[in-house]
């Protein structure tokens, strides 16, 4: 029996309970193979219950693997039904979870599929109408991201990541200590970033708020020229907001228009977020946190090569990336000296 | 390393991404095949039975690390070369985590010129890396 059918059975056995529906079938069970983070199954659920029903749903299960461990499945269901009470946050609605992982043998939810397209960042140039199009829906981004540095911290799950922890670089630390467990050697050019990051810390913003950890247009959905939901918050954390306007603007993320997410320039981005979120974002504080996105995707190839060579994944992107660093390490050295 | 070896792993290479991957219809599986053909092409520059690829680099990292003793960093014995390549540059990445990560608190004209060399020294590698996941 092959993974999927194990996965599909033991989800139709669950659905089964949930719905209290003995009759429910599974069709169209798909694992999506893009990212590499949590494990991603498409499937459609039918039933009856007052008649005939039928739902298309996204499972998010524990990876055999993922770079973003540890995942944290009653966290991630926490934080998903806290920003559901917030203003401003499209996402999908989380529907159930098997936090003990009894039905299909690692913890679960399952959410509602979100219709719609998740432009990338490579076709912004192609996938929007015009400028103004693309601009428009750049700025409504900014507006979910404003929200979300809204949220009152108090109404965060107690186990979020950075939430007890005062430190502004507290993100950096984390993923210092992840870089220094998962390298094989030190690496010269992210010896050199953690150092200037830990020498020139005084450039954060002093703000501290809900950070999603990974926003950019790769995960929004859009539907009708709306934002109807923003995806993948299992790196989402208690920081500095500019580091997701960083992360908006990482060089892995602005396309052949060579723009923050293929979508605003860098002064449209910090205009926008100054109009809503109701304060400026200084360039070496974005310069700073820039460095840090790039340091932390560099990490996670490390992480992947850990993954692989420790025989906890048979996956071979994670041994190939680890041979990818350079490219990444580029990035590092671009945002050290970015008038260079 | 012997050209035969080259040859073969580049062979096999060249096999899963021309000759396997076209024909597997599965996306995940596809993935998989030219994961490892560029895994493949990527390890015949750098296997152990092949030293002298890891002395070349040796030999780059301590241009490096002289640049940072021009600059001030203390000097430290020589790590001994032999018998493995591969301890050597052991010892030199722990020498220079050590030196950079000093670098920081040096005056900035001096870090912008260790870091020129850094930037060098990147363009070198990627210069030898093949990339086929993500074309």
């Amino acid at each position: 029996m092959g993974e999927g059918e194990d996965v599909g059975g033991g989800l139709r056995s669950f659905l089964a309970r949930q719905l209290d529906a003995d009759d429910l079938t599974i069709t169209g069970l798909r694992r999506h193979i893009e990212g590499f983070s949590w494990e991603t199954w498409d499937l459609t659920a039918a039933w009856t219950a007052d008649g005939h029903r039928k739902q298309r749903l996204i499972a998010r299960r524990v990876p055999e693997a993922g770079l973003a461990a540890p995942y944290d499945v009653p966290g991630q269901w926490e934080l998903a039904q806290a920003l559901r009470s917030a203003p401003g946050i499209p996402l999908p609605e989380p529907l159930w979870i098997d936090a003990p992982g009894s039905a299909t043998g690692r913890p679960l939810f399952l959410m509602e599929h979100v219709e719609g397209d998740v432009p990338a960042p490579w076709n912004t140039h192609t996938y929007f109408r015009d400028d103004a199009h693309r601009t428009a829906v750049g700025r409504k981004l900014v507006q979910i991201l404003a929200a979300i540095h809204a949220v009152p911290l108090s109404s965060l799950p107690a186990g979020l990541r950075g939430i007890d922890d005062l430190s502004p670089t507290a993100e950096i630390s984390h993923f210092e200590r992840v870089y220094e467990q998962s390298r094989e050697a030190p690496e010269p050019v992210l010896e050199r970033a953690f150092g200037w990051l830990a020498a020139n810390a005084d450039a954060v913003s002093g703000h501290r708020t809900l950070v999603h950890g990974d926003f950019r247009i790769g995960n929004a959905i859009l539907r009708d020229d709306e934002v109807v939901a923003m995806l993948d918050w299992e790196l989402a954390h208690v920081g500095d907001p500019v580091e997701d306007l960083a992360n908006f603007a990482h060089r892995l993320y602005r396309g052949k228009l060579g723009i923050p997410s293929g979508l605003l320039t860098v002064d449209e981005l910090l205009a926008a977020y100054a109009e809503e979120a109701g304060w400026d974002v200084s360039l070496s504080a974005l310069q700073f946190w820039l460095l840090f996105n790039d340091v932390r995707s560099a990490t996670l190839f490390h992480v992947a090569a850990r993954l692989f060579a420790d025989g906890d994944t048979r996956d071979l992107r994670y041994a190939a990336f680890s041979r990818q660093q350079p490219y990444l390490l580029r990035h590092v050295m671009a945002d050290l000296h970015p008038d260079a | 390393m012997p050209e035969s070896a080259r040859r073969l792993l580049d062979g096999i290479a060249r096999a899963l991404a021309e000759d396997v991957s076209p024909h597997v219809h599965d996306p995940f599986a596809q993935m998989q095949c030219k994961a490892a053909a560029e895994l493949l092409g990527n390890l015949a520059n750098e296997l152990d039975w092949a030293p002298e690829p890891i002395r070349r680099r040796n030999d780059e990292l301590r241009r490096l690390l002289e640049v940072l003793r021009q600059a001030g960093w203390g000097t430290r014995p020589e790590p001994d070369e032999s018998p493995a390549p591969s301890e050597a540059r052991a010892a030199l990445l722990g020498e220079l985590a050590d030196a950079l990560r000093w670098l920081s608190t040096q005056p900035a004209p001096v870090q912008e010129t260790i870091d020129a060399q850094l930037r060098a020294d990147l363009d070198r590698q990627v210069a030898s890396l093949r990339r086929g996941m993500f074309r």
